[in-house]
């Protein structure tokens, strides 16, 4: 009876079913075929033999991945990372699309919204050597001032500060452009809700605290469950510009390990082993933080 | 880009079985006025082609299809990941005929993979590759008993890149006429002398380096200017030897007392470049390619300054610059799975033939140039020419010259030159794999461990750690194999 109703649903809905088939069609050719090549992870892959005639060597490039001497460190330090920009970085935009959502001369509103998202548009090359020369020891402009109030120099060199760096500058870059998901969000709260909170007395404190902010909960939690699910992805680029040897012990993550490790070695089916290692990861965490959210925010993705 | 080439490998697959067995070919259709097509892969090309032109439509390829009597198709790599692009072609089925492999890893690695033919048949053939390659630069591409590449020579221009690089005004002024002059290696006290009196009376970074663990020049004059090197009667690993832990410490003594540049682990490219420039720094590791366009800039903002390159130190165990890593330039690979290996070496054959690179490097005579008195002079028609991607296979020392003399690079490469006299054994071994595949990884390992004992990070008591942190990473294994080789086939 109700398989009845769908199949009927889809008939007179065609068109929009029609119009979704594409869009499916394109992830199945883009993002699940692919997936058949990662069985090379378990084999040793040859150009000349292929895919599927490269002969099978079980766990061979995980145990060795395990074993590296670096994997501690880069797993550690990417973990971390992942977790620093979670606290430190994930709240700020929603704090900037609260205020700039608040600000009631458009002018203002416009310019503060094009400044903060423009960053976004520059690649980590330019950003990383704005960093490098603003942190240099010797001439570097935060350096300078904090020398003349006598505080000892923040450089690249430094491991105490390095993941400090890595957080703050990408907060810089990235925090205008993240706040347009929440601004959106806050646009589409009913109107008419502040309006009856007017009435009723509420302080613009009031209103963001119990109209604001839970007409965005599920655009947050959404936001941080896709966080979680990339745990184990950092910014290549940002640390690749940022990093040197003598702040590998704390700043070198999965993804510059294979990059500088695995670049023209080709050791392909090493780094799949490590790429199917970071995704089983990501898949793992997405699926537990998406239950408790079901459970506890009563939202979720699925 | 690794999930891009899955991703098409796998749509391969899914759209064509005749991926396995190769597309069968009809051999009637392959008859004998049929002109063989030939396709050569060649790394990036920097030059723009004329109006009108392309890579497979100029005066040079015209002239080399005219006088092989073959069709050729160039086909150039993009800058980023190219070899990813070659292993696709060679996965897809349809191989190019020649390969120019700049890059010896990947070589070892197509080697490994069984992917190159090997070209001992077709060699009877080739008079003028047997000409123009020296006996001792075939062992580099032997595997087995076979020959699996034509290896072209070296460029002693190429090879030596690096000098040290300083303002000589200022070493007039403090004093040290003698050695900004001075043609015979510095001692290291002198050197240390210098930047002693720089540091006090100018107040700028007396020496910045890039961010490496070996530091040009210094490292020769300590004995460990290349990665290895024959000891007493075998190869070791230099890093690792008693000199290595010298080098460090007086290394870390130039560090601590603010010699050399207290940022120079952040240091990328440009840095050094500006620093230099600007007169923040006095003395600098600069190629010679660089050291044109610094100089430019220089003297366009400290028209009394004068930058130029000086000798290198010599230490407790001499002196000297490494070389390039290897003997070879590059080498021209055949695909296994080429349909027309004999013509691709007959085609490599011709070449390498005089009249051929000639032409390819200078152009005609009397429109691109003259000789005079046994001189290449270049005319201006030669400006026109974009011979980059075709010189790339086979060049030759004059041919480099006279193009280093036109642009402007000879003052500085002849000053650079002399001094890079550090040959690396290990480049005349063949691609053994124990030696290849652990070769990135030590590279990492000593530049992070280097640069740590250098700074101060990390104390020199722990270099046994880094010694034992080599080991395990597969270095006394690519010692051994490396030895082998050594007494076995080298020495003989």
């Amino acid at each position: 009876m109700q398989k009845h109703s769908v199949t009927k649903k889809i008939i007179s809905n065609y068109d929009l079913y029609l119009m979704l088939l594409p869009g499916l069609v394109l992830i199945i050719i883009f993002h699940y075929l692919p997936m058949y090549g990662s069985i090379i992870a378990f084999k040793d892959y040859n150009l000349m033999e292929g895919i599927i005639g490269s002969p099978w060597v079980g766990l061979k490039h995980f145990d060795a991945l395990f074993q590296a001497r670096e994997f501690h460190r880069v797993f550690r330090n990417t973990l971390l990372i992942s977790i620093y920009r979670l606290i430190f970085q994930f709240p700020i935009p929603i704090i900037l699309a609260l205020l700039i959502n608040e600000v009631s001369n458009m002018f203002f509103k416009r310019t503060v919204q094009t400044i903060t998202y423009l960053p976004h548009f520059l690649s980590w090359a330019v950003v990383g050597a704005l960093v490098i020369d603003l942190l240099s020891p010797s001439s570097g402009l935060i350096n300078l001032a904090l020398k003349e109030f006598g505080i000892s120099p923040v450089t690249l060199m430094d491991k105490r500060y390095f993941r400090a760096i890595v957080v703050a500058s990408q907060t810089w870059k990235e925090t205008g452009w993240s706040a347009i998901i929440y601004l959106a969000a806050i646009s589409s709260i009913d109107p008419q809700l502040y309006e009856a909170a007017i009435v009723d007395g509420a302080s613009k404190w009031r209103q963001i605290w119990y109209i604001t902010l839970p007409g965005i909960r599920s655009t947050i939690v959404f936001i941080i469950l896709l966080r979680i699910g990339a745990l184990l992805a950092t910014d290549v680029e940002q640390i690749l510009m940022l990093y040197n040897p003598v702040v590998y012990e704390v700043g070198d993550v999965i993804g510059t390990y294979v990059y500088r490790v695995g670049l023209g070695q080709m050791k392909y089916s090493y780094t799949t082993a490590v790429g199917l290692f970071q995704s089983v990861v990501g898949f793992i965490l997405l699926v537990i933080a998406n239950h408790l959210s079901r459970r506890y925010a009563e939202t979720s993705m699925w | 880009m690794r999930r891009v080439f899955f991703l098409i490998i796998a749509l391969i697959f899914s759209v064509s079985s005749s991926f396995f067995f190769g597309t069968s070919v009809n051999p009637l259709l392959l008859a004998a006025e049929k002109k063989v097509t030939l396709t050569v892969v060649v790394p990036y090309n920097v030059e723009t082609f004329l109006p009108g032109e392309d890579e497979n439509n100029n005066e040079i390829i015209n002239y080399l299809e005219e006088k092989s009597g073959f069709d050729l198709k160039w086909i150039i790599l993009p800058p980023d990941q190219p070899w990813e692009k070659v292993s696709m072609m060679l996965a897809s089925g349809d191989p190019p005929d020649i390969i120019n492999c700049t890059d010896r890893n990947i070589f070892g690695q197509y080697l490994q993979q069984g992917v190159i033919a090997p070209i001992d048949e077709y060699l009877p053939n080739c008079p003028n590759i047997n000409k123009l390659v020296p006996k001792e630069i075939w062992s580099a591409v032997t595997w087995k008993g076979k020959r699996y590449a034509v290896p072209i020579p070296q460029n002693q221009y190429i090879s030596g890149t690096n000098g040290i690089f300083v303002r000589k005004d200022w070493l007039r002024e403090l004093g040290f006429k003698k050695e900004a002059e001075s043609k015979e290696p510095i001692p290291l006290n002198t050197y240390y002398r210098m930047l002693t009196a720089i540091k006090n009376k100018k107040k700028v970074v007396p020496f910045t380096v890039g961010s490496t663990g070996i530091i040009t020049g210094f490292a020769g004059a300590f004995g460990i200017g290349t990665a290895y090197k024959v000891k007493g009667n075998k190869i070791v690993y230099s890093y690792v030897q008693p000199e290595a832990k010298e080098y460090l410490t007086y290394m870390n003594k130039l560090y601590k007392e603010g010699l050399l540049d207290p940022e120079f682990p952040v240091n990328k490219a440009g840095n050094i470049q500006e620093k230099l420039v600007a007169g923040r720094a006095a003395m600098a590791v600069v190629g010679w390619a660089d050291a044109l366009p610094i100089d430019r800039s220089f003297k366009e903002k400290n028209p009394k300054g004068e930058l130029g390159y000086i000798a290198p130190p010599k230490g407790p165990r001499g002196w000297g610059i490494a070389n390039h890593s290897s003997p070879l330039r590059t080498t021209l690979i055949i695909p296994a799975q080429s349909k027309n290996k004999k013509e691709a070496m007959q085609f490599l054959d011709l070449m390498t033939r005089p009249d051929i690179y000639n032409f390819v490097s200078f152009g005609i005579e009397g429109k691109h140039y003259v000789r005079e008195k046994g001189e290449i002079k270049l005319l201006p028609e030669y400006q026109n020419r974009r011979w980059q991607i075709y010189y790339i296979l086979v060049d030759t020392q004059e041919a480099f010259a006279v193009r280093l003399r036109d642009k402007g690079f000879k003052v500085y490469s002849d000053q650079v030159v002399p001094y890079c006299n550090l040959y690396p054994i290990d480049g005349y071994a063949p691609p053994l794999p124990e030696v290849i595949s652990v070769a990135p990884d030590l590279n990492s390992l000593v530049t992070e461990y280097f640069i740590r004992f250098i700074t101060g990070d990390l104390s020199l008591d722990k270099f046994d750690e880094f010694v034992s942190e080599w080991r395990a990473k597969g270095g006394e294994k690519a010692l051994e194999a490396l030895n082998k080789w050594y007494k076995e086939e080298y020495k003989k």
